[in-house]
Protein backbone atom coordinates (compact mmCIF):
# COMPACT_ATOMS: atom_id res chain seq x y z
CA UNK A 1 0.00 0.00 0.00
CA UNK A 2 1.45 3.38 -0.97
CA UNK A 3 1.29 6.34 1.42
CA UNK A 4 -1.32 7.87 -0.92
CA UNK A 5 -3.57 4.80 -0.65
CA UNK A 6 -3.16 4.96 3.08
CA UNK A 7 -4.21 8.61 3.13
CA UNK A 8 -7.17 7.97 0.86
CA UNK A 9 -8.41 5.29 3.25
CA UNK A 10 -7.96 7.54 6.28
CA UNK A 11 -9.84 10.41 4.63
CA UNK A 12 -12.67 8.17 3.46
CA UNK A 13 -12.97 6.49 6.85
CA UNK A 14 -13.04 9.86 8.59
CA UNK A 15 -15.66 11.01 6.07
CA UNK A 16 -17.87 8.13 7.12
CA UNK A 17 -17.57 8.95 10.80
CA UNK A 18 -14.49 7.08 12.00
CA UNK A 19 -12.94 9.12 14.82
CA UNK A 20 -9.82 6.90 14.91
CA UNK A 21 -9.11 7.70 11.26
CA UNK A 22 -9.57 11.39 12.03
CA UNK A 23 -7.18 11.14 14.98
CA UNK A 24 -4.62 9.53 12.68
CA UNK A 25 -4.90 12.52 10.33
CA UNK A 26 -4.51 14.86 13.29
CA UNK A 27 -1.39 12.97 14.42
CA UNK A 28 0.03 13.14 10.93
CA UNK A 29 -0.53 16.81 10.15
CA UNK A 30 -0.84 18.91 13.31
CA UNK A 31 2.90 19.41 13.74
CA UNK A 32 3.23 20.37 10.05
CA UNK A 33 0.38 22.87 10.26
CA UNK A 34 1.92 24.33 13.40
CA UNK A 35 5.31 24.55 11.67
CA UNK A 36 3.76 26.36 8.71
CA UNK A 37 2.04 28.91 10.94
CA UNK A 38 5.24 29.47 12.92
CA UNK A 39 7.17 29.68 9.65
CA UNK A 40 4.88 32.57 8.72
CA UNK A 41 5.90 34.11 12.06
CA UNK A 42 2.54 34.00 13.74
CA UNK A 43 2.67 34.27 17.50
CA UNK A 44 1.94 31.02 19.27
CA UNK A 45 -1.65 31.93 20.22
CA UNK A 46 -2.47 33.01 16.65
CA UNK A 47 -0.74 29.95 15.24
CA UNK A 48 -2.84 27.68 17.46
CA UNK A 49 -6.07 29.42 16.36
CA UNK A 50 -5.19 29.12 12.70
CA UNK A 51 -4.42 25.42 13.01
CA UNK A 52 -7.62 24.73 14.95
CA UNK A 53 -9.65 26.50 12.28
CA UNK A 54 -8.04 24.42 9.53
CA UNK A 55 -9.24 21.26 11.28
CA UNK A 56 -12.74 22.67 11.82
CA UNK A 57 -12.90 23.51 8.10
CA UNK A 58 -11.67 20.07 7.10
CA UNK A 59 -14.56 18.46 8.99
CA UNK A 60 -16.96 20.57 6.93
CA UNK A 61 -15.07 19.87 3.76
CA UNK A 62 -14.53 16.10 4.09
CA UNK A 63 -17.57 15.08 2.03
CA UNK A 64 -16.50 17.38 -0.78
CA UNK A 65 -12.76 16.73 -0.81
CA UNK A 66 -12.08 15.80 -4.43
CA UNK A 67 -8.60 14.35 -4.04
CA UNK A 68 -8.31 12.59 -0.67
CA UNK A 69 -4.58 12.03 -1.22
CA UNK A 70 -4.16 15.82 -1.34
CA UNK A 71 -5.65 16.35 2.11
CA UNK A 72 -2.27 17.58 3.40
CA UNK A 73 -2.00 20.17 0.64
CA UNK A 74 -5.59 21.24 1.36
CA UNK A 75 -4.83 21.69 5.06
CA UNK A 76 -1.59 23.63 4.59
CA UNK A 77 -3.24 25.84 1.96
CA UNK A 78 -5.99 26.65 4.45
CA UNK A 79 -3.39 27.46 7.10
CA UNK A 80 -1.36 29.60 4.67
CA UNK A 81 -4.43 31.69 3.75
CA UNK A 82 -5.39 32.17 7.37
CA UNK A 83 -1.79 33.15 8.22
CA UNK A 84 -1.79 35.81 5.50
CA UNK A 85 -5.09 37.08 6.86
CA UNK A 86 -3.72 37.31 10.41
CA UNK A 87 -0.61 39.13 9.19
CA UNK A 88 -2.73 41.50 7.12
CA UNK A 89 -5.00 42.30 10.09
CA UNK A 90 -2.03 42.82 12.41
CA UNK A 91 -0.43 45.14 9.88
CA UNK A 92 -3.60 47.22 9.51
CA UNK A 93 -3.82 47.49 13.26
CA UNK A 94 -0.36 48.99 13.29
CA UNK A 95 1.80 46.07 14.35
CA UNK A 96 4.89 46.93 12.30
CA UNK A 97 5.70 44.36 9.67
CA UNK A 98 9.35 44.54 10.69
CA UNK A 99 8.44 42.74 13.88
CA UNK A 100 7.55 39.77 11.77
CA UNK A 101 10.24 40.03 9.15
CA UNK A 102 13.23 40.86 11.28
CA UNK A 103 12.56 39.34 14.65
CA UNK A 104 14.34 36.05 15.03
CA UNK A 105 11.85 33.23 14.71
CA UNK A 106 12.64 31.52 17.99
CA UNK A 107 12.41 34.76 20.01
CA UNK A 108 8.75 34.51 20.92
CA UNK A 109 8.79 30.76 21.25
CA UNK A 110 7.72 29.18 24.50
CA UNK A 111 10.36 29.03 27.19
CA UNK A 112 12.69 26.31 26.09
CA UNK A 113 12.11 23.10 27.95
CA UNK A 114 15.49 22.76 29.60
CA UNK A 115 15.24 19.01 30.02
CA UNK A 116 14.32 18.41 26.39
CA UNK A 117 16.86 20.86 25.10
CA UNK A 118 19.57 19.77 27.47
CA UNK A 119 22.15 19.40 24.78
CA UNK A 120 24.05 22.61 24.50
CA UNK A 121 24.49 21.93 20.85
CA UNK A 122 20.74 21.86 20.19
CA UNK A 123 20.27 25.17 21.94
CA UNK A 124 23.10 26.71 19.93
CA UNK A 125 21.61 25.29 16.75
CA UNK A 126 18.24 26.85 17.50
CA UNK A 127 19.86 30.21 18.25
CA UNK A 128 21.88 30.21 15.03
CA UNK A 129 18.79 29.11 13.10
CA UNK A 130 17.18 32.36 14.25
CA UNK A 131 19.91 34.35 12.51
CA UNK A 132 19.75 32.92 8.99
CA UNK A 133 17.89 34.70 6.18
CA UNK A 134 14.14 35.01 6.92
CA UNK A 135 13.13 33.15 3.77
CA UNK A 136 15.44 30.30 4.78
CA UNK A 137 13.95 30.23 8.28
CA UNK A 138 10.50 30.01 6.74
CA UNK A 139 11.35 27.11 4.43
CA UNK A 140 13.38 25.20 7.02
CA UNK A 141 10.75 25.72 9.73
CA UNK A 142 8.28 23.91 7.47
CA UNK A 143 10.77 21.23 6.40
CA UNK A 144 11.61 20.43 10.03
CA UNK A 145 8.00 19.49 10.76
CA UNK A 146 7.56 16.08 12.36
CA UNK A 147 6.92 13.79 10.53
CA UNK A 148 8.90 15.21 7.58
CA UNK A 149 6.46 16.74 5.09
CA UNK A 150 6.16 15.82 1.41
CA UNK A 151 7.42 18.42 -1.07
CA UNK A 152 3.87 18.67 -2.44
CA UNK A 153 2.69 19.83 0.98
CA UNK A 154 5.68 22.17 1.39
CA UNK A 155 4.96 23.63 -2.03
CA UNK A 156 1.33 24.31 -1.06
CA UNK A 157 2.36 25.77 2.30
CA UNK A 158 4.79 28.27 0.84
CA UNK A 159 3.44 28.78 -2.71
CA UNK A 160 6.77 27.59 -3.99
CA UNK A 161 7.32 25.34 -7.03
CA UNK A 162 8.15 21.79 -5.98
CA UNK A 163 11.27 21.88 -8.17
CA UNK A 164 12.81 24.80 -6.32
CA UNK A 165 12.41 23.33 -2.83
CA UNK A 166 15.41 20.98 -3.06
CA UNK A 167 17.92 23.58 -4.32
CA UNK A 168 16.66 26.24 -1.86
CA UNK A 169 16.81 23.75 0.99
CA UNK A 170 20.43 23.00 0.10
CA UNK A 171 21.38 26.71 -0.04
CA UNK A 172 19.66 27.41 3.28
CA UNK A 173 21.28 24.47 5.04
CA UNK A 174 24.67 25.55 3.65
CA UNK A 175 24.09 29.00 5.08
CA UNK A 176 23.15 27.49 8.43
CA UNK A 177 26.24 25.26 8.37
CA UNK A 178 28.55 28.25 7.76
CA UNK A 179 27.02 30.22 10.63
CA UNK A 180 27.17 27.19 12.92
CA UNK A 181 30.85 26.68 12.15
CA UNK A 182 31.49 30.38 12.80
CA UNK A 183 29.61 30.24 16.10
CA UNK A 184 31.53 27.14 17.08
CA UNK A 185 34.94 28.61 16.29
CA UNK A 186 34.04 31.80 18.20
CA UNK A 187 32.94 29.75 21.20
CA UNK A 188 36.11 27.68 20.92
CA UNK A 189 38.26 30.83 20.85
CA UNK A 190 36.69 32.05 24.07
CA UNK A 191 37.57 28.94 25.95
CA UNK B 1 22.58 10.38 5.53
CA UNK B 2 24.09 13.49 3.99
CA UNK B 3 25.26 16.37 6.16
CA UNK B 4 22.11 18.25 5.12
CA UNK B 5 19.83 15.43 6.22
CA UNK B 6 21.63 15.18 9.55
CA UNK B 7 21.39 18.94 10.06
CA UNK B 8 17.67 18.97 9.27
CA UNK B 9 17.17 16.07 11.63
CA UNK B 10 18.88 18.04 14.42
CA UNK B 11 16.67 21.02 13.59
CA UNK B 12 13.59 18.82 13.81
CA UNK B 13 14.59 17.71 17.29
CA UNK B 14 15.44 21.26 18.34
CA UNK B 15 12.04 22.47 17.09
CA UNK B 16 10.21 19.77 19.03
CA UNK B 17 11.99 20.94 22.17
CA UNK B 18 12.00 24.70 21.60
CA UNK B 19 8.79 25.35 19.71
CA UNK B 20 6.36 22.44 20.04
CA UNK B 21 2.66 22.86 19.31
CA UNK B 22 0.68 23.42 22.54
CA UNK B 23 -0.62 20.11 23.89
CA UNK B 24 -4.17 21.50 23.81
CA UNK B 25 -3.90 21.95 20.05
CA UNK B 26 -3.98 18.22 19.36
CA UNK B 27 -6.98 17.88 21.69
CA UNK B 28 -8.87 20.65 19.92
CA UNK B 29 -8.02 19.17 16.53
CA UNK B 30 -9.42 15.80 17.62
CA UNK B 31 -12.49 17.42 19.11
CA UNK B 32 -13.15 19.27 15.84
CA UNK B 33 -14.40 15.98 14.42
CA UNK B 34 -17.32 15.96 16.85
CA UNK B 35 -18.39 19.38 15.58
CA UNK B 36 -19.00 18.14 12.06
CA UNK B 37 -22.60 18.58 10.90
CA UNK B 38 -22.71 16.45 7.83
CA UNK B 39 -26.50 16.07 7.80
CA UNK B 40 -27.23 19.78 7.80
CA UNK B 41 -27.02 22.23 4.94
CA UNK B 42 -23.76 24.15 4.89
CA UNK B 43 -24.36 27.79 3.99
CA UNK B 44 -21.89 29.51 1.72
CA UNK B 45 -19.51 32.20 2.80
CA UNK B 46 -20.47 35.00 0.43
CA UNK B 47 -18.35 37.83 1.66
CA UNK B 48 -15.72 38.46 4.34
CA UNK B 49 -14.01 41.80 4.59
CA UNK B 50 -11.05 40.26 6.43
CA UNK B 51 -10.32 37.89 3.54
CA UNK B 52 -10.85 40.56 0.94
CA UNK B 53 -8.44 42.94 2.67
CA UNK B 54 -5.46 40.55 2.42
CA UNK B 55 -2.78 42.17 0.33
CA UNK B 56 -4.70 45.43 0.03
CA UNK B 57 -2.25 48.00 1.27
CA UNK B 58 -4.70 50.75 2.21
CA UNK B 59 -7.58 48.59 3.41
CA UNK B 60 -9.02 50.41 6.40
CA UNK B 61 -9.43 48.88 9.79
CA UNK B 62 -13.22 49.05 9.76
CA UNK B 63 -15.43 46.44 11.37
CA UNK B 64 -15.25 42.92 10.04
CA UNK B 65 -18.35 42.09 8.03
CA UNK B 66 -19.21 38.55 7.01
CA UNK B 67 -22.15 37.33 4.91
CA UNK B 68 -23.51 33.83 4.57
CA UNK B 69 -26.15 32.51 2.21
CA UNK B 70 -28.08 29.25 2.23
CA UNK B 71 -30.85 28.02 -0.04
CA UNK B 72 -33.62 29.68 1.97
CA UNK B 73 -31.85 31.67 4.66
CA UNK B 74 -28.96 34.05 5.02
CA UNK B 75 -27.07 36.03 7.64
CA UNK B 76 -24.90 39.13 7.80
CA UNK B 77 -22.73 39.60 10.84
CA UNK B 78 -20.29 42.14 12.17
CA UNK B 79 -17.49 41.01 14.45
CA UNK B 80 -15.85 43.63 16.65
CA UNK B 81 -13.35 43.48 19.49
CA UNK B 82 -15.11 43.90 22.81
CA UNK B 83 -13.65 44.46 26.24
CA UNK B 84 -14.13 40.77 27.00
CA UNK B 85 -13.99 38.68 23.83
CA UNK B 86 -15.70 39.69 20.60
CA UNK B 87 -19.03 41.41 20.09
CA UNK B 88 -21.11 39.94 17.30
CA UNK B 89 -24.06 41.81 15.88
CA UNK B 90 -26.05 40.69 12.90
CA UNK B 91 -29.22 40.01 11.05
CA UNK B 92 -30.67 36.80 9.71
CA UNK B 93 -32.99 36.66 6.71
CA UNK B 94 -35.52 34.11 5.49
CA UNK B 95 -37.78 31.84 7.53
CA UNK B 96 -35.45 31.50 10.52
CA UNK B 97 -37.25 30.44 13.68
CA UNK B 98 -34.24 29.92 15.92
CA UNK B 99 -30.60 30.93 15.76
CA UNK B 100 -27.54 30.09 17.80
CA UNK B 101 -23.92 31.10 17.73
CA UNK B 102 -21.31 28.42 18.25
CA UNK B 103 -17.64 28.44 19.10
CA UNK B 104 -15.64 25.22 19.31
CA UNK B 105 -16.27 25.26 23.06
CA UNK B 106 -19.80 26.60 23.51
CA UNK B 107 -23.19 27.31 21.97
CA UNK B 108 -25.39 30.26 22.84
CA UNK B 109 -28.94 30.93 21.78
CA UNK B 110 -29.42 34.24 20.00
CA UNK B 111 -32.45 36.32 20.73
CA UNK B 112 -33.78 37.68 17.48
CA UNK B 113 -35.89 40.82 17.30
CA UNK B 114 -38.80 41.28 14.88
CA UNK B 115 -36.37 42.10 12.09
CA UNK B 116 -34.14 39.09 12.73
CA UNK B 117 -31.46 41.19 14.35
CA UNK B 118 -29.29 40.09 17.25
CA UNK B 119 -26.34 41.16 19.32
CA UNK B 120 -24.16 39.16 21.65
CA UNK B 121 -21.05 40.01 23.65
CA UNK B 122 -18.12 38.23 25.17
CA UNK B 123 -17.67 35.67 22.40
CA UNK B 124 -14.44 33.79 23.01
CA UNK B 125 -12.81 31.10 20.95
CA UNK B 126 -10.72 30.64 17.83
CA UNK B 127 -13.73 30.56 15.51
CA UNK B 128 -17.48 30.95 15.32
CA UNK B 129 -20.40 29.83 13.19
CA UNK B 130 -24.15 30.30 13.17
CA UNK B 131 -26.76 27.60 13.24
CA UNK B 132 -30.14 28.57 11.82
CA UNK B 133 -33.33 26.57 12.16
CA UNK B 134 -36.05 27.20 9.64
CA UNK B 135 -39.85 26.98 9.81
CA UNK B 136 -39.77 23.64 8.05
CA UNK B 137 -37.52 22.21 10.75
CA UNK B 138 -34.52 22.30 8.49
CA UNK B 139 -31.12 23.32 9.93
CA UNK B 140 -28.47 25.37 8.17
CA UNK B 141 -24.96 25.86 9.57
CA UNK B 142 -22.50 28.43 8.31
CA UNK B 143 -18.84 27.72 7.66
CA UNK B 144 -16.48 28.44 10.54
CA UNK B 145 -15.04 31.94 10.60
CA UNK B 146 -11.81 32.54 12.48
CA UNK B 147 -12.11 35.31 15.05
CA UNK B 148 -9.25 37.62 15.97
Amino acid sequence: MTPDDDLTILVKSAGSGDQAAWDALVARYTNLLWSVARGYRLERADAADVVQVAWLRLVEHLPRLRDPERVGAWLVTTVRRECLQVLSTRRRRGVPMDDFVLAGLPDDAAPVDAALLAEERAEGLWRVFGSIAPRCQKLLRVLMADPAPSYVDVSAALEMPVGSIGPTRARCLDQLRVLLDEAESTAGGER
Amino acid sequence: MSDHDVLLDHLRRAALAADPPPAALVDSARAAFGLGRLDDELAQLLHDTATEAVGVRDAGDGPRLVSFGGVEVGADIEIADGSDGSRVTGEVSGPVTRASLQTPEATRELSLDDHGRFRTDGVRGAALRLELETESGYTVVTPWVRVG
